[in-house]
């Protein structure tokens, strides 16, 4: 039935030279110095504000971009009760009726590795600078189904450069929670915790790139991962790390969990991609949450033409 | 009609009810819009579930009803193992109706290297055609022999739909381990029966 229908994104196309990472190859330095225009205003805030931010509030305010796509957000109710959070159970509701026990106020996250300024922040001090914005992505498992969801976040590019990485950094790796109390997935050690995720520098800054602290103008519930967690949009969301605690910034490329379990189901770009094989689900189709039959899946989720130049050798050499 | 005659019918309406009962849950959640964010996945999962465990049950039902010493126990197993099948076929039709919406195709080529599914085929094959050929008129075509021998592939299909169950786990394999340990107990049962050991040669 709905094979073969394809949906058009609808994105504000940034000039090539934003995109791509050789900015960042030939001189890192010069475009962390000089970044403004590719960063937007993020240069002219302060690193840390000393008052508190009350970041909630200014959620709802979250400005409405061009970062959209044909179809319909999937309902809300649809996308917080259906999610995977392992941390809180391997089933789809799972996440929905136990994580709000999880304690997300107050947070914070610890900088580390290969920046200038390593240490630990508090969560208000991290979102403090960075103006709130709404963008509708659609989001890709890699089991094979989708849904399209309206973040509110701020672009991870423009937060890696307030904390100013070294010149030896080519890797970010990010840490989910772990608190037992809270999550059985954790105390039945179902998976070697915490949650590990890493991204290359290049895809890092990428202007897809979202730090979310909210969807559906609202601040984002705990099983979607509250308060904080990464969107990338164009990979599979096993990508798209949860209630982020840590962020390190690494010359080798770190491990991941999903890598570490089951590499052969779990590529380390896990770049959406419907020509590379799965040995448990057919990726050349998702079904579309709360809808019968699938849909055909778009290389690299439908964002190819503003991610390809990441992967020169060609998308199925980075899976 | 004796009482116990009529007892022994009313626990096999017993006995169906409770195997049909999760078709009119899943019906009434259907018909409420109640069948959570992803419907297609909560009717595979609950018609998978719910098949697998119906073939545990009946499987169960002799060497209960042996190790209880009462044969009637093991009455309501003709039911249910038709219940199973069509619980099983079910299941496939969900997949292949409401998950794949008949593109034939496509459903081909998700077989292609996905042994899981293979499993499930060769367990959802099995159980058509012992469905089928469950009724009296079967049983005395193929003969008492034929017809038990035929009728032990349960097991078989039991053991295929495990491992299809079992290739899809992912991280939290404590369900799987727990079906594994029931499947054991009862080829255990049907192994010392079919050796006459222990507990069945006292009570036949
Ligand atoms: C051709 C036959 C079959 C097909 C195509 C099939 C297909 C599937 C699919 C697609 C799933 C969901 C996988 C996922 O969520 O990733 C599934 C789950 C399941 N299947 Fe089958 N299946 C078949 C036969 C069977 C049979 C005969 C049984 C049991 C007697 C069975 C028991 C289950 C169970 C229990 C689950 C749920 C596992 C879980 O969600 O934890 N399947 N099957």
């Amino acid at each position: 039935m709905r094979r073969g229908r394809r949906s058009r994104i609808d994105y504000p196309v940034p000039p090539a030279s934003e995109i791509t990472p050789k900015n960042l190859a030939v001189s890192r330095r010069k475009v962390l110095t000089t970044g403004a225009t590719l960063f937007g205003g993020a240069m002219a805030a302060p690193l840390l504000r000393a008052t508190a931010d009350d970041w909630k509030a200014r959620i709802q305010a979250a400005e409405k971009t061009d970062f959209k796509v044909d179809d319909d957000p999937t309902p809300r109710q649809r996308a917080t009760s259906y999610n995977n959070f392992f941390e809180f159970g391997t089933r789809k509701e799972q996440p929905y009726m136990r994580a709000h026990r999880m304690e997300t106020d107050p947070w914070s996250v610890t900088i580390a590795g290969e920046v200038e300024r390593p240490g630990e922040y508090a969560l208000e001090d991290i979102l403090a600078p960075h103006d709130f914005e709404q963008r509708i992505y659609r989001h890709r498992c890699v089991e094979a189904w989708s849904k399209v969801i309206p973040w509110i976040g701020f672009p991870l590019g423009d937060l890696i450069e307030r904390f100013e990485p070294t010149s030896r950094a080519k890797y970010v790796a990010f840490e989910t929670l772990v608190d037992e109390d809270v999550m059985p997935g954790v105390a039945r050690g179902i998976l070697d915790w915490p949650y590990r995720e890493a991204l290359t520098i290049e895809e890092a800054v990428h202007p897809l790139t979202l730090l979310a602290v909210g969807m559906y103008d609202d601040v984002m519930p705990p099983q979607c991962g509250a308060p904080l967690r990464l969107v990338v949009p164009w990979k599979y969301g096993y990508k798209g790390i949860k209630s982020i605690v840590r962020i390190e910034f690494t010359e080798e490329r770190p491990e991941c969990l999903w890598e570490l379990e089951q590499p052969e189901e779990y590529g380390w770009y896990g770049n959406v991609n419907p020509n590379v094989d799965h040995p448990r689900w057919d990726q050349s189709r998702e079904r579309r949450i709360g809808e019968l039959g699938r849909r055909e899946t778009e290389l690299y989720n439908g964002y190819a033409e503003l991610v390809a130049d990441l992967y020169p050798e060609g998308p199925d050499a980075y899976w | 009609m004796t009482t116990r005659r009529i007892w022994i019918r009313l626990y096999r309406w017993l006995a169906l009810m409770a195997a049909v009962a999760p078709a009119v849950w899943l019906a009434w959640r259907a018909w409420a819009g109640r069948l959570g964010a992803d419907p297609v996945e909560t009717l595979l999962h609950t018609t998978g579930s719910v098949a697998f465990v119906l073939l545990l049950a009946t499987l169960a039902l002799g060497p209960v009803a042996r190790l209880a010493g009462y044969g009637w126990l093991a009455a309501p197993r003709r039911w249910l193992g038709i219940l199973t099948c069509l619980w099983a076929a079910g299941h496939f039709g969900v997949w292949l109706g409401l998950d794949q919406f008949f593109a034939w195709g496509f459903a081909w080529q998700e077989f292609q290297g996905r042994a899981y599914l293979w499993w499930g085929a060769g367990a959802l094959v099995i159980l058509l055609m012992l469905g089928v050929t469950s009724t009296d008129g079967w049983q005395r075509r193929l003969g008492p022999g034929v017809w038990t021998g035929l009728h032990r592939l349960s097991y078989v299909a039991a053991v295929a739909a495990l491992i299809h169950i079992h290739l899809q786990t992912r991280a939290d394999y404590l369900l799987v381990y727990v079906y594994t340990g029931g499947l054991a107990v009862l080829i255990a049962a049907r192994l010392a029966a079919a050796l006459g050991l222990g507990w069945r040669k006292r009570i036949s």
